[in-house]
């Protein structure tokens, strides 16, 4: 049996497991929940990473198609983003006061993104989003925020769904729901609650779990800025799973909109824990309004990490580099289930693609396909979308499509 | 518990638990000699008629059917939802009133209560019932139905989770436990079908790895996203189905509690 043949065991991770579940609800809970990927087929906890891998703690290495499930985006410890922060930490990180470097990182994300005019900043995508609707209220005076079904904006309870514990009908009573890529439900929501909306907010395409990734449909967020525009709302995008992955500018840019208020996390910083929300400065002086704050949010060493982080994007190329390697990665799929009649549907920017196979609707294939590349080698999730990161190599794809193929072996014989 | 929430119970009574007579009648000495000989139909209703369920007995067996019959039938009918909820949980020595066709079956009838007692002799067992491991089996399964029947009640009726309901996609889930019973629910628009057994072509699958963590489960006594981790519990295939579904079986437990 040749080394990519091998197929890994986790032991310890289930044994760690069995602890954990005694004296942390769940074991793991939220978004690393093993409940979310095929528990027992999957590593749960890591020991070590470097570059586009990690070990877990049973000492199976993987290539990361999670990334983290999206900060790290130059490469497990970056030495450079690294270096800035221990040089940050040296001198000081969580004080009485915020440091130089917030203002330097706010002048920073002001010149990059082109409707910023101001930044603020939080630990968590879900601190900035939130925020941003705070935001929007305390702007236009209104309650009430549209949002797109499946969209994932954190964990608060205004978008939380109902059904998770402690969530209340009364929590969503100013939050109407729209289809993505539907402008005609949006504009007809907009006039059943003229004068009421506060806020549209929405990712910058629909990348959603157990689905397809769609892209928006020409024309869609021209349509929404104009109505948004023309009806005092405030439009708020979600950048926080893709900023950073498809453009330098932000996604607005890139799909070719004027955000009012923009959320960023994951990728600023390479895996240090900051988020940022930026805005137009018609905005700015609501925002100032806005009490919202925690104990390590002015921590200045994430704050020199997402420096480095942006400089480092920006110097290697690697919003390029992702494409190519994320096209790379898809095409090779694709290929793969041409060749074991499997068809393939890839989707989903390269940078942040997904696959599944076309006529597994129920994802019985690919829960199996995800279990098998993985315990070869290479970390697949089968139900959300993946990352790339500019520090996966052409040699790393090529061994991901090997592992690839060994499962897509398993999967005809197993179908 | 308010009105509404009273109603969702009344429903789960008729629609849940009193249908699980047909199991026990099968599986229970004590109710087959009571019911032989018995060859009649018998309604369950609220005042107004909705909801109701119709046990058949014939033969010692039981039959249940849920749109109510037609002609000259045997009746009890509850005067509201509340009451009915009392008489269910014995919290009542009243009893519902029968009709015309009913008192013809008075001596029957005097025996339902034993009858209707076999059912929370399984489904709320004391520690010696469970003790017998197929007795024990029998409660697992039987209180698998009751989840899978239940599930249809609280999603078809219960306000609180209908936007959820609404959300779910459709398809097929099929709940079974490792060498034990199955049970399934056809979820479409946002209504259910719920029967016994494992489903033809699932899009789901929540399988539970032994009986005895089949039972924890149930009973509310096992943190289920540690029991997925550690593979007691595993899910399949269109996992928001099931997801989705979770919350219904929380909100059964709340009004089954009592």
């Amino acid at each position: 049996m040749s080394k990519t043949e091998k197929l890994y065991s986790f032991d310890k991770s289930m044994a760690l497991f069995e602890e954990a579940a005694s004296i942390i609800p769940g074991g793991i809970y939220g978004h690393f929940s093993p409940t979310l990927t095929v528990p027992g087929s999957f590593p749960y906890y890591a020991a070590k990473a470097e570059g586009c891998r990690y070990t877990d703690i049973d000492g199976n290495e993987y290539i990361d198609y999670m990334c983290g499930y999206g900060p790290m985006v130059l490469g497990y410890r970056n030495p450079v983003v690294d270096k800035a922060a221990m040089d940050q930490l040296a001198l000081a990180d969580c004080t009485n006061h915020p440091g130089e470097v917030m203002v330097k990182l706010a002048r920073r994300l002001v010149e990059l993104i082109p409707t910023a005019d101001w930044a603020f900043f939080g630990k968590n995508g879900g601190d900035m989003t939130t925020y941003a609707i705070l935001v929007a209220r305390a702007h236009t005076n209104r309650k009430k925020i549209i949002r797109v079904r499946g969209h994932y904006h954190g964990v608060a309870p205004w978008c939380t769904a109902l059904g998770f514990g402690g969530i209340i009908p009364e929590d969503h009573m100013h939050i109407l729901m729209v289809n993505w890529n539907d402008v005609d439900e949006f504009e007809k929501v907009v006039r059943q609650h003229r004068g009421q909306i506060a806020a549209f907010i929405a990712q910058p395409y629909h990348h959603i779990n157990f689905g397809d990734q769609v892209m928006p449909a020409p024309g869609y967020w021209q349509a929404i800025q104009r109505i948004c525009r023309e009806e005092g709302i405030v439009l708020i995008l979600d950048d926080v799973r893709a900023g950073f992955r498809l453009s330098m500018k932000g996604s607005g840019d890139y799909f070719g909109f004027e955000p009012d208020l923009i959320c960023y996390c994951k990728a600023i910083a390479n895996g240090y824990p900051i988020s940022a929300c930026v805005g137009r400065k018609e905005l700015m002086n609501a925002a100032s309004k806005v009490f919202f704050t925690g104990s390590y949010w002015a921590s200045q060493v994430p704050m020199a990490a997402a420096l480095a982080t942006l400089q480092e994007l920006e110097n290697t190329g690697a919003i390029e580099k992702m494409k190519d390697m994320g096209t790379l990665l898809m095409e090779g799929l694709k290929e793969l289930g041409h060749r074991y009649g499997l068809d393939v549907t890839t989707s989903g920017p390269p940078a942040l693609p997904f696959m599944r196979f076309t006529e597994d609707r129920d994802f019985f294939w690919q829960q199996l396909f995800c279990a098998e590349v993985t315990r070869r080698g290479s970390f697949f999730h089968p139900h959300h979308n993946w990352f790339i990161s500019a520090a996966h190599e052409k040699k790393d794809i090529e061994e991901t499509l090997n592992h690839a193929e060994a499962a897509m072996k398993v999967v005809k014989e197993k179908i | 518990m308010n009105r509404d929430q009273s109603m969702v119970l009344a429903r789960l009574h008729l629609g849940a638990i009193l249908p699980l007579l047909e199991d026990v009648a099968e599986y229970d000495p004590v109710v087959q000699e009571a019911i032989s000989g018995w060859n009649f139909a018998l309604q369950f209703r609220l005042a107004g008629g909705d909801p109701s369920t119709t046990l058949v007995f014939k033969d010692g067996r039981v039959t249940v059917q849920r749109d109510g019959s037609k002609g000259f039938t045997p009746a009890l009918t509850f005067k509201d939802a509340e009451f009915l909820n009392e008489v269910f949980q014995g919290r009542t020595q009243k009893s519902p009133r029968p009709n015309l066709a009913g008192i013809f079956k008075a001596r029957q009838l005097m025996q339902l209560d034993k009858v209707l007692g076999r059912l929370e002799h399984y489904l709320k067992p004391q520690p010696e019932t469970l003790a017998d491991p197929e007795t024990f089996a029998f409660c697992v399964r039987l209180t698998l139905y009751a989840v899978a029947f239940g599930i249809k009640e609280v999603g078809e009726h219960d306000p609180e989770v209908r936007p959820i309901v609404l959300e779910l996609p459709d398809g097929t889930v099929e709940m079974r436990i490792v060498n034990g019973p199955a049970a399934h629910l056809v979820v479409k628009g946002g209504r259910f079908e719920a029967q016994r057994g494992p489903a033809e072509k699932p899009n789901a699958i929540l399988e539970i790895a032994d009986l005895q963590t089949a039972w924890d489960t149930f009973q509310g006594n096992i943190d289920t996203f540690g029991a997925v981790g550690s593979g007691r519990i595993r899910l399949r295939g269109l996992i928001p189905l099931v997801e989705g579904i979770n919350p219904l079986m929380d909100r059964l437990a709340y009004y089954l509690s009592d």
